[in-house]
């Protein structure tokens, strides 16, 4: 689990920490406040340490080993022109300081770059041992369409594309898993199955399909997008990477999705976030935080489960502003927008 | 004996045990309070009941159009706010006995709460059934108003709760 992440001089965020709840996670903010950027440098991290367990030839963590993987992680989920462009060059502090400290302190990660680096970090503190699962990253768009030629193309070519798609894929290629847990992942797979009308199987020729009773295999291109997504999380759950344990950050849930099926995701988010799975989301739905609350209220005791998050442009750069509650936050642009545009509404009624 | 107040074209009657005040009318507020730090607001009524005092402001769009000075979150905390000030103000310095005596009364009790009473336009449409979720209106004074009342209401005649010490009515035209 997350505890805190810390980040100095990284992209828009001058300095700010941010304290993880075991549970579900969620952050608000305006478009271009930096939202994915918080997402993807924790999801960076963690990714790069449960991928190096996996390697053919696991070495334990060394300086040298991290410093450059996790330069070549950052890059390839960032993509920027080169990795010091990761660094504010605002206050004059050329150097940029991210840490991330777990529940497990043996994982505890920090390192350091300026805005010249190329293919290394400095690496100040060394973890002990890799991340045993890898983390789940949930882009806007589905990928179960491309999955059959994303990878081996990916393989076989220098491509530009944000390398969490491609783990994305990589676990969606997973096995569905046999055994005692069966019961559980039908339980969790079953309202999302529900709406979906079927089931996602992977065929023997590389590609998805949803397969519907009494009707044989529908091509993934020709279910509707937003139900994709959630085939996207059904496959994630059957192969285990959702289950358990382990990482889920999820940029805008309740893109392309209608409210009744966002109402199915914060479900789905809320109930993973009981699960041990710890969910960070971010979104511009105010409908999806009201589910999100709601479900909540029903578990009750919630408060030490849940954190929020809103992300304050400021013209020293993105402020934090966080609580246990969504009340806690001062800022929180999609209610004030809601909220205005109901008063120019009560000066024509 | 139960009081009752109106406010707009709404009727407020409040139960024997309760003792309400329209706190915008006190000459402790027109005459000295009001002009405090360049202009105060004011809630519409005071009401003290049992071990709480409740704020409750009033706004009636179903016959006047809602003309808009500041957001109506910001405006109904900014209200609460000057309203809390001028009771402490009123508590030492009014000249009205029992002004001075209310104030004093609803200063004692160990719990503030805050009630926005709604009355919306009457013409919904499709995709404003009402005007104002009242559940957005909620939040947004929860984030205002947290320290005075972490859980302030929104209502109106028709959902007023238990634990309101007055009923509501409508006044015809």
């Amino acid at each position: 689990m997350l505890k805190t992440l810390e980040l100095k001089n990284f992209t828009l965020f001058p300095d700010a920490t941010l304290s993880f709840a075991p549970g579900l996670n969620v952050i608000v903010g305006e478009n271009g406040a930096g939202k994915s950027h918080l997402l993807k440098v924790a999801y960076a991290a963690i990714a790069n340490a449960a991928q190096q367990a996996n390697e053919p030839t696991v070495a334990e963590p060394t300086k040298t080993l991290l410093q450059k993987s996790l330069a070549d992680k950052l890059v390839k989920v960032f993509r920027p022109e080169s990795l010091g462009r990761l660094a504010s060059r605002r206050q004059g502090g050329h150097r940029c300081q991210v840490s991330l400290a777990f529940e497990k302190s043996s994982l505890d990660t920090a390192f350091s770059f300026s805005t010249r680096s190329q293919s290394e970090v400095q690496i100040d503190r060394l973890p002990s041992v890799w991340q045993d699962k890898a983390p789940v990253f949930m882009p806007t768009r589905e990928l179960l369409t491309q999955y059959h030629w994303l990878l081996p193309f990916y393989e076989s070519h220098y491509v530009d594309i944000e390398e969490q798609h491609i783990d994305l894929c990589k676990l969606l290629g997973a096995l569905a898993i046999k055994g005692p847990r069966e019961k559980k992942i039908a339980e969790l797979v079953a309202p999302l199955e529900d709406a979906m009308g079927g089931r996602v199987v992977l065929d023997k020729n590389g590609r998805f399909y949803l397969r519907i009773p009494g009707q044989g295999n529908l091509e993934m291109p020709l279910v509707a997008e937003g139900l994709r997504k959630l085939a996207m999380l059904a496959r994630l759950i059957t192969t285990g990477s959702l289950l358990d344990k382990g990482y889920l950050f999820w940029d805008e849930p309740e893109a392309n999705l209608n409210p009744k099926l966002i109402k199915l995701v914060a479900w789905a988010a809320f109930t993973l976030s009981q699960q041990g799975i710890q969910v960070v989301i971010a979104t511009h739905s105010l409908f999806l935080l009201k589910e999100l609350e709601l479900l909540s209220r029903e578990a009750e005791g919630m408060e030490a489960q849940q954190r929020y998050f809103s992300l304050v442009k400021t013209p020293d750069g993105v402020q934090v502003e966080q609580g246990s509650r969504i009340d806690d936050l001062q800022t929180l642009v999609l209610l004030d927008e809601e909220l205005a545009q109901s008063d120019r509404h009560m000066e024509l009624a | 004996m139960t009081t009752t107040l109106k406010e707009q074209r709404l009727a407020f009657t409040f139960a024997d045990t309760a003792e309400p005040t329209q706190y915008d009318e006190w000459t402790f507020y027109r005459r000295q309070f009001n002009a405090v730090c360049g202009g105060t607001k004011a809630v519409d009524f005071i009401c003290v009941d049992d071990d709480q005092v409740w704020l409750i402001e009033v706004k009636d769009y179903r016959q006047h159009r809602r003309t808009k000075v500041v957001d109506l979150g910001d405006e109904i905390a900014g209200k609460v706010r000057d309203t809390l000030a001028g009771l402490v103000a009123a508590h030492c310095n009014a000249n009205d006995a029992e002004e001075k005596r209310l104030a004093n009364q609803a200063l004692r009790r160990s719990r503030c709460r805050v009630v926005l009473h709604l009355e919306q336009p009457q013409n919904p449409s499709r995709l404003f059934p009402t005007s104002v979720n009242p559940d957005n209106l909620r939040l947004k004074l929860r984030q205002l108003l947290k320290a005075i009342d972490a859980h302030p209401k929104v209502v109106d005649q028709y959902s007023l709760t238990d634990d309101m010490p007055w009923t509501v009515t409508g006044i015809a035209q």
